[in-house]
């Protein structure tokens, strides 16, 4: 054995190769080659034809699709960021087993499965729900909060917000205290230091958390079908009906194509103009 | 980046607790919910429940159907966790300490199934797998989540790297230690946090999983994928035990790590994180 | 603590031997069917007695998916053996060659009931389709809505409201509320259909996924009414939630049981098929679901008290209205794109 090793390392000793090999082999047999596959049927595959990408073009109601998913998505990174931002900077101020035991709440519904949380919005936000019930206690009549865009923007929101939460507190739990001091000691009042010191060095985190939330609520499946009720036909939604339902794997994977073109243009924009590459740590 | 030292800023003023602790409520509220429910005495959604019982929890564990999807799922986990965490693990290695042609290229392809949305990985492998005659099952939705796991672990295990100084690699290195050998025995030792929690990131992504597993299961069933095909067909309280038990897994394997956490750091003096 | 080579050859070995019992085993006889209450139903009446008398194991899933039915039968890979569809979805399925043919020989075609000796499919219970509303808000039957026409009379009846989430039945409903005869209701008129739902649609609050959401909508409040199976029905109202059917415009239609094509278990099947057709299956099937059962020896099996509430009992099938089968098994592929199409619509 130690022969062969002293003979591998001859080969080896700097080469990065064969770390990555098992990587490269599963994730090209199991994840690009498939991708690679469903673009080129979205095409119909050897024939090379735009038919299914016409087909959608043709229908207003697949724009009206598009459209809606990315609405939904602005309106659920919107929110993310107002609930995700002063908890995040709750977490910053705290210390020991105080964070600890904060960092267990963000965590646990970032652990807890998809359908617990959705489940719970059903009881909710029902007619007879919980919130509607707190309501009716002070006169307001029962809001219509459930299968609508109004539900699945809140469900999709509290999924989302702990990918918020960490991406900026992260970047604030490095943010050297001296600043806010200094700023403090050189007369500028709280609100000022906020927003002229703090907030402008919590921005990276700000930013790969928008990108996170906004990226992952584009191609979100399970809240808009459950809390939607049918009416809110985001994309993912649609491509589960083309492929599963009506087995049509032309369209289902045009549309997977486009939202997959879709994200990872927004990623490249989003790096190009903001630098997101420490959203995942500096790689070089 | 090195981390500095944080001096303690003020302690956060009363209305900042009220409001910070509004916002972790606002995170657990719905799950706190979901517990309730799941001992409610009505077939039916109603909150509050009229009553109590354990129906719905002696349904789920009586039912081998919801204890086989249970079992699937936790199986699968395990296997996931020990197939990306040595996956991901070498990957790390590789690309934080290793010449490699377009790391960046590379890194973005590892990092990459993150960004990806689940619902066009779950129907290009769906039609790849059709393609190749094979229905989806136990294999099918491993590799899957295989795929879906790595990135975490490498993430881990690279945040772990970074603190790791290479001068003690290239030591065990002059000595004429082989690169593999300097690996298993020089680096893993001191990446064992970075590596054990990318491993439990791996199951606890694996056994919540739901669209992957959705299109690609065949008859392969995972908890989550019961959840989801009963709440289409039969919305029953059984579904919030069902889910609650999803939780506790998941605060287990949270807890068995933290707790392997401050051992580890507690063995080598290290502060905890 | 130190991960040596031997704890990670370990930790695969373990990862090895649990996967493999995975691969080793052999698909059991799988029947599927519609899931619900009706599916828990007939785990009872039918696959755990079929299983002591066949002596082997049914395993039973849901639900019916024609798409993925139609998947597993081009693939080769058929994890279904049998299933219960609906009528109509025999001819639509024999048309795309996914049933084997039944083995007629080993059973009595009198088993099919009115239905008779279909090809491919044997039909063994009959069921409604009807208006359901919420009780607690119209507690008097003179008060609840009696027809379609109710359903979409929104000044009369305020309220919101749903209907399920796919085209079948739905035409039906749409044209008599519109002010079609029962009787001229065949060939429907698609286009008079559609323009009826787009007046209705707004005050849709939610598509349901049948079969069990529609009586959720109603009992938890969501919805005031909307359609709903007739066995849902009286199994809700058993379990005490205020739920009414209204059987004036209810359709009726029935379910078959099918053999998928290319099973290795056709022998079985067929087995299977004759023995949950047997009288005693069937009686104890309407008594746990008040469906009809197709089986005419059946019907005297059936106490009494449920058998008057049968949809097949004479005087509740003369008000409701047979389902066209052979209009639906021509028509339903196309009409389920230009409904999916419709729902997307603003």
């Amino acid at each position: 054995m130690t022969t062969a090793w002293r003979w591998g390392a001859r080969l080896q000793r700097h080469n990065g190769v064969p770390w990555l090999a098992p990587f490269l082999i599963v994730f090209a047999f199991f994840y690009a080659v498939p991708l690679a596959r469903m673009i080129f049927t979205s095409f119909d595959g050897v024939n090379l034809d735009t038919r299914h990408y016409r087909y959608l073009a043709g229908e207003e109601v697949y724009a009206t699709v598009a459209l809606l998913t990315v609405k939904v998505s602005l309106y659920v990174t919107a929110a993310a960021l107002i609930i995700g931002y002063p908890i995040a900077y709750y977490l910053s101020r705290l210390r020991g087993s105080a964070l600890t035991i904060a960092l267990a709440f963000v965590l646990l519904p970032f652990w807890t499965s998809v359908l617990v949380r959705n489940y719970a919005w059903f009881v909710l936000l029902a007619r007879r729900g919980v919130i509607n019930s707190l309501l009716a206690g002070i006169g307001v009549g029962p809001l219509p909060l459930l299968f609508n865009t109004a539900a699945v923007v809140i469900g999709m929101s509290y999924v989302l917000v702990p990918f918020m939460i960490l991406s900026i507190f992260s970047v604030m739990r490095g943010i050297n205290p001296i600043y806010v001091k200094a700023s403090a000691s050189l007369g500028a009042s709280r609100i000022e230091t906020f927003w002229r010191v703090f907030f402008p060095l919590t921005l990276p985190g700000v930013y790969a958390g928008v990108l996170l939330v906004f990226i992952t609520a584009m191609g979100f499946f399970i809240t808009p079908a459950l809390l939607g009720g049918g009416r809110v036909p985001m994309i993912a939604v649609l491509i589960e009906s083309q492929v599963r339902g009506v087995l049509n794997f032309g369209v289902g994977s045009a549309l997977g194509t486009l939202l997959l073109a879709g994200v990872l243009a927004i990623y490249y924009a989003f790096d190009r103009v903001l630098g997101v590459d420490a959203l995942f740590g500096q790689k070089r | 980046m090195m981390e500095h030292p944080m001096r303690p800023l003020d302690r956060p003023s009363p209305m900042l607790h009220v409001a910070g602790c509004v916002g972790l409520l606002y995170l657990t509220l719905p799950v706190l919910i979901v517990a309730v429910m799941s001992f409610s005495a009505s077939r039916y959604l109603a909150f509050p429940p009229p009553g109590w019982s354990t129906e719905w929890y002696a349904r789920f564990f009586s039912d081998p159907v919801w204890t086989g999807a249970m079992l699937n799922s936790f199986r699968l986990g395990v296997c996931v966790a020990a197939i990306a965490t040595p996956i991901g693990s070498a990957a790390a290695y590789g690309l934080v300490r290793k010449h490699v042609v377009a790391r960046h290229a590379m890194t973005a392809f590892l990092l990459s199934p993150m960004i990806v949305p689940a619902i066009v990985s779950a129907i290009s492998l769906y039609s790849f797998y059709v393609v190749l005659g094979v229905t989806g099952g136990f294999l099918g939705i491993l590799i899957a989540h295989v795929v879906l796991a790595v990135p975490l672990v490498t993430i881990s295990v690279v945040a772990s790297l970074r603190r790791l100084d290479p001068v003690i690699e290239r030591a065990a290195a002059s000595l004429g230690a082989s690169p593999l050998r300097v690996f298993i025995t020089v680096v893993l030792p001191n990446i064992a946090p970075g590596v054990i929690a990318g491993g439990v990131f791996a199951f606890i992504t694996s056994f919540d999983e739901l669209v992957i597993a959705m299109f690609v299961g065949g008859r392969s069933m995972t908890l989550p994928r019961k959840i989801w095909e009963d709440l289409v067909v039969l919305v029953e309280p059984t579904q919030a035990a069902a889910s609650m038990v999803l939780v506790l897994v998941s605060v287990v394997a949270l807890a068995l790590w933290a707790l392997a956490q401050s051992r580890v750091n507690r063995s080598s003096g290290k502060p905890s994180a | 603590m130190t991960i040596t080579f031997r704890s990670a050859a370990l930790a695969f070995a373990l990862c090895a031997i649990a996967v493999l019992p995975a691969r080793a085993q052999e698909r059991p006889f799988t029947v599927v069917h519609y899931g619900g209450t009706f599916g828990q139903a007939m785990r009872t009446a039918y696959f755990d007695p079929a299983e002591k008398e066949l002596g082997i194991k049914i395993v039973d899933t849901s639900r019916t998916d024609m798409a993925k039915i139609k998947a597993m039968v081009q693939s080769g890979n058929i994890e279904w053996d049998v299933a219960n569809v609906n009528t109509l979805e025999v001819g639509r399925g024999a048309k795309e060659g996914l049933w084997e043919a039944i083995d007629w020989s080993v059973i009595d075609p009198k088993v099919a009931g009115p239905v008779g000796k279909l090809e491919y499919g044997v039909a063994f219970v009959g069921f409604s389709i009807g208006l359901a509303y919420n009780t607690k808000k119209y507690p008097s039957p003179a008060t609840a809505p009696a027809s379609w026409a109710d359903f979409w009379d929104v000044k009369k009846f305020p309220g919101p409201r749903a209907l399920e989430d796919r085209v079948r039945y739905q035409l039906e409903f749409a044209l008599l509320a519109d002010g079609v005869a029962p009787d001229k209701l065949y060939p429907l008129d698609v286009e008079r259909a559609f323009r009826k739902l787009d007046q209705i649609k707004p005050h849709i609050v939610a598509w349901a996924k049948p079969p069990v959401q529609p009586i959720e909508l109603i009992a938890s409040g969501e919805v005031d009414m909307d359609s709903a199976f007739n066995n849902e029905v009286a199994n809700a109202q058993q379990r005490g939630a205020p739920v009414g059917l209204q059987f004036n415009g209810a359709l009726y239609t029935t379910n078959s049981w099918v053999i998928l094509k290319g099973t290795p278990n056709k022998a079985k099947a067929m087995q299977f098929i004759r023995t949950v057709t047997q009288p005693a299956y069937e009686a104890r099937l309407a008594e746990l679901t008040y469906f009809g059962p197709m089986n005419p020896a059946a019907v005297p099996l059936v106490k009494p008290e449920v058998r008057k509430n049968l949809p097949t009992e004479a005087e509740n099938l003369k008000r409701s209205i047979a389902l066209n089968n052979e209009w639906w098994a021509a028509n339903e592929a196309a009409l389920i794109d230009r409904w999916n199409k419709w729902l997307l619509q603003k």
